[in-house]
């Protein structure tokens, strides 16, 4: 095919917005891939945090009231609350309209969990009378919009009882 | 080649675009690798498990469990009769969590016992893997024993964490 220069003007337009087009496409392809990958992980990681915050801390204090009153003796819970009776004392873990997490003992702690998580629950393993040798699990769940997993926070301890 | 020929913008086009997709290319590369990383350290790290590691730590040093196996290089404490214990609190936590532990091995810190476990898990890519990392990642030199957990969340993934002991037999 003998085209004059015009003619293969045309075809090197034609070829070359071809290609620039199928660069730029993958360009915005990477670049969407790289927003969303850095958005999942920057939620993934800030979940992740509260709920090593939370584990550790909570699980701290109550281990600390265990041993200065006694062990735990009883529990009652609520969907929101959990009441701890130690044999000398009393705590609770509590949520707050605010999505707050607080332990109310003989030291305090707050924890506002992340604003993507709802639905947030406080539950435990056993509820009434708990025994010397026990284990004792209190969970935080929540349903969480932006991760694979939904949020499980397990804070175990090991009940000495003395009373 | 010469301004004015038929083709050169043509060739131009070529060159630039090659350029600007291995550019390209190697970004998206990069990318995944980031994202890769960013998965293993999560599957790796796991703080479920870290806790389960620190708790069957407890169980052993209380019931004085780490003169028993001082001779062995390496136990898996969900066998049966090594560890009624570890075991109780393995029952107790996948009755009552949504999550479920599949392994804890007790192991000296040193390369032989992990390749002892490695052998053993002929079809197990997951711990194979796992195994793998902590062989480039561990100075053994620096601690008595190691406790490795598996744990399993509802999805086709498993966690892992492996906790480091010392001397004074505190992490």
């Amino acid at each position: 095919m003998n085209l004059n220069r015009r003619g293969y003007l045309a075809v090197e337009v034609i070829l070359a917005s071809v290609v620039a087009i199928s660069i730029a496409i993958f360009l915005m392809e990477i670049t969407i891939k790289l927003v969303n990958v850095t958005d999942d992980a920057y939620i993934d990681t800030e979940i992740l945090t509260d709920k090593a915050l939370i584990t550790k801390n909570i699980k701290k204090l109550l281990e600390d009231d265990i041993e200065e009153n006694g062990g735990i003796s009883s529990i009652t819970c609520t969907d929101t609350s959990c009441q701890i009776n130690f044999c000398s004392n009393s705590s609770s873990i509590e949520l707050d309209n605010n999505n707050q997490i607080t332990y109310n003992g003989t030291n305090n702690y707050d924890k506002t969990l992340n604003k993507n998580l709802s639905n947030i629950k406080i539950t435990t393993n056993k509820t009434g009378n708990i025994d010397n040798g026990d284990y004792v699990l209190f969970k935080i769940t929540a349903d969480s919009k932006f991760t694979k997993e939904n949020f499980e926070a397990n804070i175990i301890v090991y009940n000495n009882k003395t009373c | 080649m010469k301004l004015n020929k038929k083709g050169f913008m043509l060739a131009e086009v070529v060159i630039v675009a090659s350029v600007v997709s291995t550019v390209l290319v190697f970004l998206y590369i990069s990318l995944n690798r980031m994202s890769s990383a960013f998965d293993k350290r999560n599957r790796y790290y796991d703080i479920d498990a870290m806790y389960i590691t620190m708790e069957v730590n407890n169980i052993l040093i209380k019931n004085n469990n780490l003169d028993d196996y001082s001779n062995d290089n390496y136990k898996d404490l969900l066998a049966d009769n090594i560890n009624d214990e570890v075991i109780k609190f393995k029952n107790f936590y996948n009755n009552n969590t949504s999550y479920t532990i599949n392994k804890v091995y007790y192991l000296k810190s040193d390369a032989v016992p992990l390749e002892e476990i490695n052998s053993l898990t002929i079809n197990d890519d997951n711990l194979k893997d796992y195994i793998k990392y902590l062989e480039d990642k561990i100075e053994f030199d620096k601690y008595k024993y190691l406790i490795i957990v598996e744990l399993s969340k509802g999805n086709d993934d498993v966690y892992y964490y492996t906790l480091k002991v010392g001397e004074t037999n505190e992490p």
